[in-house]
């Protein structure tokens, strides 16, 4: 896989996991603490699923983008 | 004779799964209560009085550091580690419960903080080191 692309998918890996997390405190503020628990679960579970499928698989055919995401988080917070 | 060595290997293999079962049932029961210790703020990197002193193994001071969210972070990853190494199959439920909290964890808009600490708890308790 090229390099690019693999950023691309580890890229998209973290804004849909951004957004996914960005719903928590609304669930938190609507939904019943076993809703919510149960809604919460289900977001991670998502996030973990597409870290496997996607977020891994590009990490492993490029080792380097791991210490990229290290660095970007270090100096912005965020993937950039 | 035959039938009584036979009596006796079933009754050794069924003596020898119950006591496995005892102590996989002290594991998850340890397990459980260092979950709910971590839950609770604890913090095993937190400095102790050292051996020799009269509170000697006491806890002290705050750990410092990375500061609240870093220290819980370190905790659940060391539990994290334990499970991994207790294995068994419902650890993804497990590990899930374990460290989906890193989640909700309170942070700047838009960090992706969150999701790698996430991911990194969830690659080290299934053990799925890459």
């Amino acid at each position: 896989m090229d390099k690019t692309l693999a950023w691309d998918l580890i890229r998209a890996s973290f804004r849909t996991a951004r957004e996914l997390q960005d719903l928590l405190p609304r669930l938190k503020e609507q939904c019943s603490a076993k809703d919510y628990q149960d809604y919460a679960r289900g977001i991670a579970g998502a996030i973990h699923g597409i870290n496997t499928a996607l977020m891994d698989k590009a990490i492993a055919a490029h080792p380097e983008l791991a210490a990229r995401i290290e660095a970007d988080l270090a100096e912005f917070g965020r993937i950039e | 004779m035959h039938a009584a060595l036979a009596r006796s290997d079933a009754f050794g293999a069924q003596f020898y799964r119950l006591a496995w079962l005892v102590r996989a049932s002290a594991v998850e029961t340890k397990l459980r209560k260092l979950d709910g210790a971590v839950r609770a703020k604890f913090d095993p990197n937190q400095p102790r009085v050292p051996a020799g002193n009269r509170d000697g193994g006491q806890w002290t001071g705050s750990a410092g550091g990375g500061g609240e969210a870093g220290a819980t972070l370190t905790s659940i990853i060391a539990v994290a580690r334990r499970i991994a190494s207790a294995g068994s199959p419902l650890d993804y439920q497990r590990c899930l419960n374990l460290c989906y909290p890193l989640l909700e964890r309170q942070q700047h808009p838009a960090s992706d903080r969150n999701t790698w600490d996430f991911h990194k708890c969830m690659n080290e308790c299934l053990n799925l080191n890459l």
